[in-house]
């Protein structure tokens, strides 16, 4: 069982980790060399043991999802058989168990880094790390101590899990053959980096905290911070790009719209990336002026520390109805708020008791130097994470005063209204203080070398608003600020003013932070010589620069293209102002701001098609997945009898076994590929995972020559008639243009007039109606059977009948009585509106009458919506500027 | 104390009253439909999705109307200028957010769907 070896490799992993951690601490604390030697050495075996067992553990798991080993609750619940190798490993992660095992793996890998890098710290740093490797062990342990449950193991069988299902009552040693798959928003390729990135960020932070915790224990409060500054770059430059990665993945998966929601989920991560960066210039500050050490101290504390709070927000279930994610509550709380207390407590002791010690210089910076900025714009970062973390947390307020406030009702307004006044400070700030730092390198009086920046922001200010005016494209807020100035209260006057100027004086001031670090980045590289290890602060400035530049045009400056132009007679409805979405019935060209759009239709499979694979097989049908010409995959399900190689008619050598199973006869996939390409075009296959892509085209209502096509994506859930929509992007140089398709028709709603069909078939021969293949298998003589009931004929007509992605079978029977009256009995097929009556037998020419009635069930319509986000590229150019830059700084402070 | 401390204080100071103040005139409540029809403001409404039969999406007008009761047990329709989100059959809560714009229906101008366990809820087949 790959589960015992699982939880072995689990416990084995904890143990270790916890004598890793307390040998490491001694080897730290004792003071004879020989003696802490011995310790260290137990402690490094400890820790590599602990190295093996995650590897362990992690290559259990993943194996187990790659075999399908569907007796364990985490396989079946998070895979299934239709999943590519690279989703799996989103699989992997997709459950908090799994995601544990991440942080825990990044842990190892940069603790077994360390005990080689961290030379004369390694005692310390590796205590804390391995500290909390023992924490997060417990975590995945799903053991039971005096009762109470520690941590959830991912090792579980299913029907320890639902031990109430009824088949594992019947049936103990039931195994399903399929699981229940991964959540179709997490299949796409961002999720396969996003998470390892983000928990690498998180994973990092421990390491800076763990050198000022061992640097306080040693009273040796400067020491530490060489060593450890790479790590601080590393831990925010990942962190920030795995922000970024998430971003990207909703904007691209999700439909709100956007990449960033201020949903807990995200601010949870963003918060210790915002202390991160203080702690990195409250460095740089005791660098330049020898203060404000302590401070640094405390911030690379405080975000390790918010990184455990966000792991207990995220995870314990307490952000309930304010954040749109989901969590699964695995009743973890307590071990979480231990997690956090764990070390926040220790941490407070040490600084209380080592804090008049830790050198201080009571100075003042005077006002126009390079530390004075810096202190500035460390506050604003403080301020910024102290405003979203206390607003994020108010799940946890509700919960300790036993109130039941609720979040801003327009939460995107209230952070802009904050955020927006802090990164215009940080804007300016980092233009003059980049100068003041590098004042010997233009030799230049402040005020000059400011005017050129200055000017350039003002023009590329102007030029801005001119073009925004131009185009007609209006302020994110300007609905609510006409609603505040009708309220003619002071406060909401205060509002007012806050919002009415802040994105004209956030461009001016983000077009400042460009030009001033591109000045500064030209001097710096003219006046030294191998200035290019020099630039990463000014790079990393410019960067940030240019992302704050693509947030405000892409998220205060975007555009509805689909507003609903609703014919006269009917817009007297209050409200259709509001009407974002657009319906779009096949083929017919709508108008949007711009533009005509069309829905011209499905993705339809292309042949030729290749890969077939069966991924599921019952008693009756089996499921086969296939790709076509252009590389996309579908499934359809298919009975077993007509393909299997007892009655396929495939040539003897052909056959492919299938996934063994007790049902036991063998497929033959190369009929089933000849016989899918001759008749695709009445078949349909369905894109896997019940998915459909929509093709809709945009042409440009002044130039019809300039159009583009864009193809986004629906799943949809067959019970509920729901959908779950992915957008789809044009992309060009200076905006998206965003389309989601927001509704589709629910063919239950729909009801039209029935049509008629009578067909004339003889054995075997097909027609098609309404799109449908029908195919008049055999004829049966039920007369035998029909005598006892006083008939004197009766024959039964076999019909296949082949839809979308499946094949349905009708059996009506005609029958002559006694009395020679006609008797029929109708057989229909509810599922594609058809009914059919056998109506007439012709001896002569053995050919037979059937009769088919047919409610079409559905209209061909969908509805869209499609968002302008104008400079949205900004924001990723300049995601990649900054990370390069903090690439750089990483590189030369771990030079020094 | 320094000055310089002074002045720090001065500010936190100055940035929490300022936040306290901003957030209690920005956040909303978890209230009731007679509540919010009393106070005719913005506020958050917990409830549960009823009447599923006659909810509809008005795909010409782009208006998606449903019945949503409360936790005092009152039933509310209410209007939302957008298609039916996304798994919103099977929220087991639903959070709306907005106010009476009319007397009698409630326009929600964001809908939170609460599934907290929303694939725990799967069946063994």
């Amino acid at each position: 069982m790959p589960g015992v070896v699982g939880e072995f490799f689990t416990a084995l992993a904890m143990s270790s980790a916890t004598v890793a951690a307390l040998s490491f601490f001694i080897a730290e604390r004792t003071k004879d060399t020989s003696e802490s030697d011995a310790w260290g050495r137990v402690a490094k075996w400890s820790w590599w043991t602990h190295l093996v067992s995650v590897l362990g553990v992690i290559v259990t798991l993943f194996s187990m999802i790659y075999f399908h080993d569907y007796r364990y609750h985490y396989v079946w619940e998070h895979s299934s058989n239709e999943l590519p190798v690279y989703y799996m490993i989103s699989c992997f992660w997709e459950g908090q168990e799994g995601s544990f095992l991440l942080w825990l793996f990044w842990h190892s890998i940069l603790g077994s880094i360390l005990i080689f890098k961290a030379k004369d710290w390694r005692n310390g740093v590796m205590g804390v790390i391995a500290s909390i490797q023992t924490i997060l062990s417990s975590m995945i342990l799903g053991a039971f101590i005096l009762n109470i449950k520690i941590g959830s193991s991912p090792f579980i069988l299913l029907k320890e899990v639902m031990v109430d299902a009824p088949i594992f009552q019947s049936r103990p040693d039931f195994v399903p053959t399929n699981g229940t798959g991964l959540n179709p928003l997490l299949q796409n390729y961002w999720m396969v980096i996003h998470p390892p990135t983000l928990f690498l960020g998180f994973a990092s932070t421990i390491i800076p905290f763990a050198f000022v915790f061992t640097g306080l224990l040693r009273r040796q409060y400067t020491e530490w911070i060489k060593p450890s500054r790479p790590w601080l770059i590393l831990s925010v430059m990942v962190l920030g790009v795995g922000i970024i990665m998430g971003g990207y993945w909703a904007y691209e998966t999700l439909n709100f719209g956007g990449y960033w929601n201020w949903d807990p989920v995200e601010n949870g991560s963003l918060v210790p990336w915002l202390t991160g960066i203080a702690a990195l210039h409250a460095l740089l500050i005791y660098q330049k002026s020898k203060s404000y050490l302590r401070f640094s101290m405390i911030m690379v504390a405080v975000t390790f520390i918010l990184v455990l709070y966000s792991t207990f927000l995220t995870r314990s279930g307490i952000l309930g109805e304010t954040s749109v994610h989901t969590f699964t509550d695995l009743g973890l709380s307590g071990q979480l708020i231990l997690l956090v207390f764990l070390y926040l407590i220790p941490v407070i002791i040490i600084f209380a008791n080592r804090w008049n010690d830790i050198p201080h210089k009571n100075e003042n910076q005077p006002l126009w130097s390079a530390s004075f900025f810096l202190i500035l714009g460390t506050l604003v970062f403080l301020f910024s994470s102290a405003e979203i973390l206390f607003s994020t947390s108010l799940p946890v307020f509700n919960k300790i005063f036993g109130t039941h406030a609720a979040p801003p009702a327009k939460l995107q307004l209230f952070y802009y209204k904050w955020n927006v006044w802090f990164a215009i400070a940080i804007g300016l700030f980092s233009g003059i203080a980049q100068f003041l730092w590098w004042k010997n390198a233009g030799g230049k009086k402040l005020s000059d070398a400011l005017f050129r920046p200055f000017l350039i922001a003002v023009i590329a200010t102007g030029v801005t608003l001119i073009l925004v005016t131009y185009y007609q494209r209006p302020f994110a807020y300007d609905k609510e600020m006409t609603a505040l100035l009708e309220k003619k209260e002071i406060l909401a006057y205060i509002e007012w003013f806050f919002i009415a100027f802040s994105d004209k004086i956030m461009f001016f001031s983000s077009f400042f932070a460009i030009a001033a670090n591109i000045d500064v980045l030209i001097s710096i590289l003219k006046k030294n010589t191998g200035g290019l290890k020099f630039i990463g602060g000014t790079l990393s400035h410019i960067g940030f620069g240019l992302m704050l530049v693509g947030i405000l045009f892409s998220s205060g400056y975007d555009y509805v293209v689909s507003k609903n132009l609703t014919p006269a007679e009917l817009s007297l409805f209050e409200g259709d102002d509001k009407n974002d979405n657009v319906l779009l019935p096949l083929g017919v060209p709508r108008q949007m701001s711009g533009f005509f759009a069309t829905y011209k239709g499905k993705v339809q499979a292309e042949p030729p098609l290749r890969d077939f694979q069966v991924i599921e097989k019952t008693k009756e049908t089996f499921k086969v997945k296939f790709e076509d010409k252009k590389g996309e995959t579908f499934a359809m399900e298919l009975p077993l009898n007509v393909f299997t190689k007892q009655n396929g008619g495939g040539k003897p050598g052909e056959t492919i076994h299938a996934m063994s199973n007790n049902e036991g006869a063998d497929i033959n996939l190369t009929y089933v590929k000849e016989f899918t390409e001759k008749n695709l075009t009445y078949i349909k296959p369905q894109l896997i995972n019940n998915r459909t892509k929509f093709i809709i085209t945009f042409t440009d209502i002044q130039d019809s020559t300039r159009s583009f096509t864009v193809i986004p994506e629906s799943e949809v859930n067959q019970d509920m008639g729901s959908i779950l929509s992915h957008p789809s992007r044009k992309i060009f140089a200076g905006k998206d243009i965003y389309v989601h398709v927001s509704s589709i028709p629910n063919p239950k709603e729909t009801e039209v007039e029935p049509k008629y069909f009578t067909l004339n078939m003889k054995q075997g021969d097909s027609d098609s109606i309404a799109g449908y293949r029908i195919v008049l298998e055999n004829i049966v003589n039920l007369t035998e059977q029909a005598r006892k009931e006083g008939q004197i004929l009766a024959a039964g007509a076999n019909i296949r009948v082949f839809a979308e992605d499946s094949t349905y079978s009708a059996h009506p029977v005609y029958t002559i009585g006694e009395d020679h009256k006609i008797g029929m009995i109708e057989s229909d097929i509810p599922p594609l509106g058809l009914k059919f009556a056998f109506v007439k037998i012709d001896p002569q020419t053995q050919s037979v009458t059937l009769q088919a009635e047919y409610i079409p069930t559905a209209n061909d319509w969908i509805v869209v919506k499609a968002i302008e986000k104008p400079m949205i590229n900004l924001l990723w150019l300049g995601t990649f500027v900054l990370t390069f830059g903090f690439g750089i700084a990483m590189y030369r402070r771990a030079k020094e | 104390m320094k000055p310089r401390s002074i002045l720090l204080l001065v500010i936190i100071a100055l940035f929490t009253v300022v936040l306290a103040v901003s957030f209690s005139g920005n956040s909303s409540s978890y209230t009731t439909f007679g509540e919010a029809k009393k106070s005719g403001g913005t506020v958050h409404i917990v409830g549960s999705w009823v009447n599923r039969e006659s909810a509809n999406y008005d795909a010409s007008r782009d208006i998606f109307t449903f019945s949503l009761q409360d936790t005092t047990g009152t039933v509310s329709p209410v209007s939302y200028h957008d298609p039916k989100p996304n798994d919103f059959d099977k929220a087991e809560k639903i959070v709306v957010i907005g106010k009476f714009e009319t007397p009698d229906v409630f326009t929600a101008d964001k809908i939170i769907m609460k599934c907290p366990s929303k694939y725990g809820d799967k069946e063994v087949k």
